[in-house]
């Protein structure tokens, strides 16, 4: 079912209106409102324990709102679970992922395929080839026997960020891609996003502490502290009156914002 | 080793038990539930309680060992329910196994009031002897072995990517729950059995050591490995009791944690 206002402007965007959301019916998040329209290369925003992670799994559709309603592509992610996860691909953070488990390269990024696939799940060769392609993609040719323990934090984001590309998104919802990897793995990281967004023109959503290596690409940011607290441009965000609304500890030193205890803005 | 009649029964189940340990193993110890598997093995002596109950001072055609099985199972589902709801993994089995014990501590009192010999019969029933495995035993591992190994290899690598990134998995519209409960549904009538047939000590060695090896042994495709690391633990452990004149479960033991140390050894110097 779309749902659609005249200008159809819903079709193409994520909108939410006055969301709460949380666990055990406590709200996390508390009167989320915002729209995003697409294309866009967006940045989630805010503090430890400010709803980020709750708000981008109300997004992908496995927290249904308290109140509230989001309406992504035109369509209500809980009432049509099978349809949002053929429209968004999901990186969840890195930090979830048990690092232990010796799965090879190819079969995480396989899952994107398979999981849409009835039991017996199998790999073929019309699979392996989607696969491949993913990778080379995120510029891992090559690596689809290595197992998936033995990459660095930057190619095993990758190899994340390929999973959910396998199944050809419209948009790309990241849960702290950046975090556990250096400034020059962020930076390519970011890089690698900003050619999926130019050059296969899929959305981007993604959580960040550290948006220093967003800077050149002037997304939009979300400042979120359980509410949203401002939707801009990087420049109208990142000012000191708006950052202390959500990060109430938030210091100013000469050239810098020290906003917690990771949380630094130039 | 000897060969005899009543002998053949005894190898056969340790070839059997190396098998069904060699298939529920990997998934155990890869989803860090080792001390789940080794957790049920508790609830059936609950089960086996409630079992003697019924059967011997109620008198109700029960056989015990459906009741043990039962609450292996009853426990493993309460362990997957719990963890569906959030708890983590070690709180859940935490949960699990305070309502087995309180249950086997209750029924032992009950069963002793009302039985003669019932908490001993109970305890029989559990602490299965190896050296003891009859065709009965034989029989109850081959069907044990026909349902759970089709369906951990069925389903393997959904157990694997649960495993592996649950969130994930429940994004792309994996039923991680349904996959969960299946998973908890084998290893609890696996460790039951094994429990049974061998013994608790010995299939506390046996459910652990074969995925191990393979973990360690980073192997993306464990299951020949540890197969065959439960099959020769078993019967190298069973040629090493008989040759030492020791109980079968202390040459398994010696053998399984020779194979670990070796394996360390290995590794540490590679």
């Amino acid at each position: 079912m779309r749902h659609l206002n005249d200008t159809g402007i819903e079709e193409r965007s994520v909108s939410l209106h006055n969301v709460y959301a949380g666990y055990d019916g406590k709200s996390v998040l508390v009167d989320v409102t915002f729209m995003l329209e697409s294309p866009f290369f967006a940045v989630l925003m805010g503090p430890n324990g400010a709803g980020k992670t709750t708000l981008l799994r109300v997004i992908i559709g496995l927290l249904k709102p308290i109140k509230g309603d989001v309406i992504v592509y035109g369509i209500r992610p809980w009432e049509e679970p099978e349809v949002i996860r053929e429209t968004i691909g999901y990186v969840p953070q890195l930090l979830l992922v048990r690092q232990d488990v010796p799965i090879r390269v190819e079969e995480v990024v396989a899952m994107g395929i398979l999981s849409r696939l009835p039991p017996p799940r199998r790999l073929t060769k019309r699979i392996r080839e989607e696969v491949s392609k993913a990778l080379k993609l995120v510029g891992l040719e090559g690596l689809e026997g290595r197992l998936f323990n033995e990459l660095s934090g930057g190619q095993k984001q990758r190899v994340l960020i390929a999973r959910a590309l396998v199944r050809k998104p419209k948009l790309l919802v990241l849960d702290e891609p950046c975090s556990m990897l250096d400034f020059k793995a962020r930076c390519e990281m970011i890089k690698l996003l900003q050619k999926l967004h130019i050059e296969k023109g899929v959305d981007i959503f993604l959580t960040a502490h550290d948006i220093s290596p967003c800077l050149i690409l002037e997304p939009t940011v979300i400042l979120i502290n359980r509410r949203v607290y401002a939707v801009g441009k990087l420049r109208d965000v990142l000012r000191p009156e708006t950052l202390k609304l959500a990060y109430p500890g938030l210091t100013e030193v000469e050239g810098a914002i020290i906003l917690g205890e990771d949380h630094v803005a130039s | 080793m000897p060969v005899n009649s009543i002998l053949i029964p005894v190898y056969l189940a340790a070839v059997l038990s190396g098998l069904l340990a060699g298939s529920v193993s990997p998934a155990l110890t890869y989803s860090k539930s080792v001390t789940f598997g080794i957790t049920l093995m508790h609830s059936v002596l609950a089960g086996a309680l409630i079992g003697v109950y019924l059967h011997d001072a109620l008198h109700l055609p029960v056989n015990p060992l459906l009741t043990a099985v039962a609450m292996s199972l009853t426990a493993s589902l309460l362990t997957a329910e719990a963890v569906a709801r959030g708890f983590p993994e070690d709180a859940a089995v935490a949960i699990s196994v305070s309502v087995s014990v309180s249950v086997a501590v209750i029924m032992t009192y009950i069963v002793a009031l009302t039985t003669p010999y019932g908490v001993s019969k109970a305890f029989g029933y559990v602490f299965g002897v190896s050296a003891l495995a009859t065709w009965h035993d034989v029989v109850r591992l081959t069907a044990v072995l026909v349902m759970v190994i089709p369906l951990i290899h069925l389903f393997w690598c959904e157990f694997k990517y649960v495993a592996f990134d649950h969130e994930g998995a429940e994004a792309m519209g994996l039923p991680v729950r349904a996959y969960r409960y299946l998973y908890y549904f084998t290893a609890s009538v696996a460790a039951a059995s094994l429990a049974m047939s061998l013994g608790v000590l010995l299939a506390h060695i046996i459910i652990t050591v074969p995925g191990l090896l393979a973990l360690k042994a980073r192997s993306p495709n464990p299951f020949k490995l540890s197969y065959f690391v439960g099959v020769a633990v078993m019967t190298v452990g069973y040629a090493l009791a008989w040759s030492l004149n020791i109980p079968p479960s202390g040459g398994v033991g010696v053998v399984a944690s020779g194979a670990l140390v070796t394996l360390l050894v290995m590794r540490r110097g590679s």
